[in-house]
């Protein structure tokens, strides 16, 4: 899409007119993404480091779907505990998404990414669903995620939970390839100060948090954190405007008794990005409330609203204003042997869009509404055997009422493995792109809105098995299938080009991802991901935008190490492989990352991390004309608590 | 007498529950609230020969839970003390610090007591109602899902063993001890 291009890539396009630029990028927005899968990554290890009151706030049965044991969902899901965030180093939530091994993850320039799960992946990858603390932060233009403008306070994220597939079942039409959900620490977890901070040859920053008591046996916690990083380079070295600063402020209060839980959590946030002719901006905040109560029954509720405002302006391309009012309820109730799972949701958002000589959104103002019901039994068929059926109707704007069923099945041969079996139908519901948007922003037209672009469709099927077969080593593998039809083209048209539903085929692959705790001090993890894209245009059309639409690796793999030295030092050293990128062509590479980190007494923490030591620079997305490429990085921390 | 009626209570009260094994989160989490718990423990001075002879931690009826408390307990050290973990079986030396009895053994708990010969040891059980039965601590999965703990400080301080005050805030229900 053209707005999401506006950074470094485009300007930098000298060559590149304006226009036929914005049009071959809205093309490339025709991508989306690859990759997911489960872990056994909280270990009694890890929990030995929290307190008792922490350890007794762990949920270790299933209460509702957010909190579901995930050791034992019949899902392809990666967890990333908060220990691998702080091991890797990293300073940013998509440089953490690389540590799930079902994820493909692409730097662009400084501040964005392409990020997707089974393949697609693209800077405007939309099969992928976003949520943070149950928040969706993705955006209606394009129903992809601007990881520009998102962030967190990475020492109070909990865990990333990233499930590869489709989650459409439970989380509706945007979760065709995938979810990830940031969950943050409740506030009774991260009391008294915090103070981090550090710097390198790249990025600087600083974050701080306080957390305290409420009365009635509540906690609190508030936040700030900035940042800047850097310009990046092109290949030869030349640098590219596309510095960044971030500021973002935010808190979180947790109530709870033994029947209820509320939660009230919010955020503000502003960043300027340079880039030709003058910097980008982006601010925003929301607000949200969430109630959970048991009944005596053992039944749940849960509740939950929240209003996010965004705002970007792209000088000379568009500037949009959104607002968006969510709320959603659920209850679970168990009956015999079946476990009953049934809810709904609504959603109201307002888009505003300024245009362009470039570019034109017409109308400029849309008024979006998404309603879904969602019904969900998991079925105890024998104590080792469970049937998961589950169907959820979600109706908007563009398509009207899109039906999302799955099947699960999921078999215990024993305590300590899991063979499960999935078939699901997901669909991602048009986003303003595909039918709003126009190039250039007045007629002539290049690119012209269509109002009849249908919903893309994704029938899937996967097998997954996980095992524990020993105390010190567990792995899981997932083979999945996925057809897809009336994938986005882009139709040729004298009288302007629109985006059609031309495309169709399928994508096949295995992930595959273990633990090996070799000693108790050090750890081994491992995981794979390999796949085969076959996608055609449909008998007889004219259409193009392949390309765009698929450009990711066959293969890639990740191995790391976690090193627990004498006298409280940690090593850690990872070895990450892309495969390359067939078109535009972006070749393979393989990243050496290394951290070590030394506590010389309780709660204070210095480390050094290196990224792509071996490496002065590579790109890892986009056409060679244009594109930037990640550097050899070196950044120091320090973090201090109470 | 006495015993066997216990026993039979134990039996009734946790018979259901043996046939359900824990979830390896749960495990986890039970395995590291039994390390937590040293930490809140004060044993007579006799218990230990040395000011760094080892803890010993004994775990009976839950492999798993071994298995997890030994990778807890690997390169750890409680104060000056490092721990050891073992697999224990009645008749085997007593000289143990704690004790967990899972699941598949807590009905034999009045004979395991026996067993411990008054050896000031911390009985940790994961059964409900096995706080009667002479378990010290016994953690429960409360119905909002997460494990909590309840206390017998009276068959504590029969054995000789101080609980902080601050692990019995913590704690879902206490029962009193006799000072």
């Amino acid at each position: 899409m053209t707005a999401y291009a506006s950074g470094a890539r485009c300007p930098a396009a000298r060559n590149c007119a304006r226009a036929v630029c914005a049009a071959v990028l809205a093309v490339a927005s025709l991508a989306s993404a690859q990759g997911n899968a489960p872990a056994m990554a909280i270990t009694a290890t890890n929990l030995a480091d929290l307190s008792l009151e922490q350890l007794g706030n762990i949920v270790v049965l299933s209460v509702s779907r957010r909190e579901e044991s995930l050791a034992e969902a019949p899902a392809s899901i990666y967890v990333i505990t908060a220990d691998e965030i702080r091991r890797a180093g990293v300073t940013s939530l998509p440089e953490a998404l690389r540590l799930a091994p079902n994820l493909m993850v692409a730097r662009a320039d400084t501040n964005q990414y392409a990020i997707s799960a089974r393949g697609f992946n693209n800077v405007l990858a939309n099969k992928l669903l976003v949520m943070i603390d149950g928040r969706t932060v993705y955006t209606p233009l394009f129903s992809g995620v601007f990881w520009e403008a998102q962030d967190v306070m990475l020492e109070d994220i909990d865990r990333i939970e990233v499930v590869s597939g489709p989650g459409a079942t439970l989380w509706g039409v945007n979760a065709v390839n995938g979810v990830i959900n940031v969950i943050t620490r409740r506030a009774g977890e991260t009391q008294g100060p915090l103070v981090a901070g550090g710097g390198g040859n790249l990025e600087y920053g600083a974050a701080t948090r306080f957390g305290g008591t409420l009365p009635l046996g509540g906690n609190y916690r508030l936040y700030a954190k900035y940042f800047h990083r850097n310009h990046s380079e092109f290949g030869d070295g030349t640098p590219i405007r596309d510095a960044s600063n971030h500021a973002q402020v935010g808190f979180r209060a947790d109530w709870a008794d033994a029947n209820d839980t509320v939660t009230l959590q919010g955020d503000a946030y502003q960043g300027e990005i340079d880039q030709v002719p003058t910097e980008r901006t982006v601010d925003g905040a929301n607000l949200l409330g969430r109630w959970t109560r048991r009944f005596a029954d053992g039944s749940t509720a849960h509740v939950q609203a929240y209003w996010d405002r965004t705002h970007r302006e792209h000088p000379a391309q568009f500037e949009e204003h959104l607002d968006t009012f969510d709320f959603e309820a659920q209850y679970g109730v168990a009956l015999g042997r079946h476990d009953l799972l049934v809810g709904g949701g609504y959603r109201y958002a307002r888009d505003r869009v300024v245009n362009s000589a470039q570019q034109a959104f017409i109308p400029t103002d849309r008024s979006l509404r998404w309603a879904n019901a969602f019904v969900q039994d998991r079925i105890g068929l024998t104590p080792a055997v469970d049937l998961i059926l589950g169907a959820k109707v979600e109706h908007n704007v563009y398509t009207g009422a899109e039906f999302l069923p799955s099947a699960r099945v999921a078999i215990r041969p024993s305590a300590n493995d899991m063979l499960w079996l999935a078939v699901s139908r997901a669909v991602r519901a048009p986003a303003r792109i595909d039918r709003d948007l126009n190039v250039p922003g007045a007629p002539p037209f290049f690119l012209v809105g269509n109002d009849s672009f249908e919903a893309e469709i994704a029938n899937v099927a996967e097998i997954g098995y996980r095992a524990q077969p020993l105390v010190s080593l567990s792995y899981t593998v997932t083979i999945y299938h996925h057809d897809y039809t009336r994938l986005r083209s882009l139709h040729p048209d004298s009288a302007g080009s629109v985006f059609a539903n031309a495309f169709e085929g399928s994508t096949t692959g295995v992930e595959a991802w273990g633990v090996w705790r070799v000693t108790p001090a050090w750890r081994i993890s491992a995981g794979v991901l390999a796949q085969r894209e076959r996608l055609l245009v449909e008998a007889g059309s004219p259409d193009t935008g392949l390309q765009q639409l698929v450009n990711d690796p066959a293969v890639q793999w990740q191995v790391r190490s976690t090193l627990d030295l004498p006298s409280n030092q940690e090593i850690d050293l990872a070895v990450r492989h892309v495969g390359a990128l067939p078109d535009p062509t972006v070749p393979a590479y393989t990243a050496f990352d290394a951290r070590w980190a030394w506590r010389p007494r309780a709660g204070l923490e210095v480390s050094v991390t290196g990224q792509n030591l071996f490496d002065p620079r590579h790109p890892e997305w986009g056409s060679s004309v244009n594109r930037a490429e990640v550097g050899r990085s070196v950044f120091a921390n320090l973090r201090w608590s109470i | 007498m006495a015993d066997g009626a216990a026993l039979a209570l134990a039996a009734l009260a946790i018979g259901p529950a043996a046939a359900q094994p824990a979830m390896p989160l749960e495990r986890a989490v039970k395995a590291a609230f039994v390390y937590k718990f040293i930490s809140y423990v004060e044993w007579p001075a006799q218990a230990f020969d040395t000011p760094d002879a080892p803890l010993v931690v004994g775990v009976v009826g839950s492999d798993p839970i071994a298995a997890d408390l030994q990778q807890i307990v690997a390169g750890r050290a409680v104060g000056e003390r490092p721990v050891l973990v073992k697999r224990w079986r009645e008749g085997e030396s007593s000289d143990l610090h704690v004790l967990f009895v899972g699941r598949a053994d807590v009905a034999r708990l009045p004979a395991i007591q026996r067993s411990l010969a008054g050896q000031p040891t911390l009985i940790v059980t994961e059964s409900p109602g096995a706080l009667g039965t002479g378990s010290m601590i016994n953690l429960v999965v409360a119905p909002d899902g997460r494990v909590r703990f309840e206390v017998a400080l009276d068959a504590a301080e029969r054995s000789g063993l101080k609980l902080s005050s601050r692990m019995l805030a913590l704690a879902k229900a206490v029962r009193p001890g006799g000072s």
